[in-house]
């Protein structure tokens, strides 16, 4: 069983193993997903239980995020050995309008990514993205780090997620987004400027947001690291609105 | 080179783009030095010398914008009085 789903009177938690973490980390790795509990009690359990399920399919390190407003299920992390090692913000922005001016000149173009695009694109994602969950665990090796983001933009391209932001025929970066069309929603995955072109990301991420509105998406949502304020006082321009601050954790088995 | 100055119009344009005193600018600020010149207020100050300087910055200038005098040699080269 590769998830878990527990659900009790008191309590609800789901879990997952993560067989791409486990591909550079070379041990099996798992994430609880969801957590709620209305008492420590019922959160200590559940996370007793969560461990014994990970231990049964050989997880060494077990990893989630919870609502830093949260102080009960923060407590009974701590209780339980567990340790909080990143945070990240969940922001989101409703409508397309009011996007921050760019010279149309400065504008790159998006294209959808093919195969040959996978071995820049994971280059730069190993170059020159520094902040996620894995790069800011001080017990993960960086390289280890590095390569799981490499990986993820393959994913992303194999998957038919990824875009390759081009301009002048130069690949300066890319864009991947999951969209909800049914709810004219989108996440955006993973955005980046490479680093000879950072100062083109402000171009790079109003392209890839009129490129939303263009396809009938009115409302984004991401995931940012807390300590990446390069890219959070970029979405503060975007007028993207800061939703809720989500406390990482994790235990080594 | 250029002498700062409040008569210096490069001056005055990074200046009030970034939001900082004329007395902080001169040729050797690079961007990212300080907090205020990131990727986010470069785009503005591209802007802002275009409409000073009635010029059009094309994208390998933008790119290659990456000091005050650096800007200053950009203009020149589009015939600005910089």
């Amino acid at each position: 069983m590769t998830e878990l789903a527990l659900d009790t009177a008191s309590g609800r938690l789901s879990a997952r193993l993560t067989p791409w973490d486990e591909r550079v980390l070379g041990f099996a790795t798992a994430e609880i997903t969801g957590i709620e509990a209305s008492s420590s009690v019922a959160a200590l359990d559940l996370l007793l239980q969560v461990e014994d399920w990970a231990s049964a399919h050989r997880v060494r390190y077990l990893f989630g995020r919870v609502d830093a407003r949260h102080r009960l299920l923060r407590a009974a992390l701590l209780h339980a050995d567990f340790q909080f090692v990143e945070t990240s913000l969940a922001i989101s922005r409703s409508g397309m309008g009011g996007l921050p001016l760019v010279p149309r000149g400065m504008l790159p173009t998006l294209r959808p990514a093919a195969a040959a695009d996978i071995p820049l694109l994971r280059q730069i994602a190993d170059d020159d993205f520094t902040h996620g969950r894995f790069l800011e665990d001080p017990a993960i090796d960086e390289a280890h780090a590095r390569l799981r983001t490499a990986n993820w933009i393959e994913d992303l391209v194999n998957a038919g997620l990824a875009h390759v932001a081009e301009s002048r025929s130069r690949v300066i970066g890319f864009h991947a987004e999951l969209l909800h069309p049914s709810e004219q929603r989108a996440e955006l995955l993973l955005t980046g400027a490479a680093a000879p072109y950072a100062m083109l990301a402000m171009p790079l991420w109003v392209i890839a947001l009129e490129s939303l509105a263009a396809r009938d998406i009115r409302r984004c949502t991401t995931l940012v690291s807390a300590a990446n304020t390069g890219i959070l006082n970029l979405y503060a321009r975007l007028g993207f609105q800061f939703n809720s601050t989500l406390a990482g954790f994790r235990k080594f088995l | 080179m250029n002498t700062p100055s409040s008569e210096d119009q490069v001056i005055a344009v990074f200046a009030r783009t970034l939001g900082i005193d004329a007395g902080e600018v001169s040729d050797e600020l690079r961007y990212n030095a300080i907090p205020q010149w990131d990727s986010i207020a470069h785009m503005s100050v591209v802007a802002a010398l275009e409409d000073a300087f009635g010029i059009m910055i094309d994208m390998d200038d933008v790119i290659d914008m990456s000091s005050v005098g650096k800007a200053r040699e950009i203009l020149r080269k589009h015939g600005a009085a910089a």
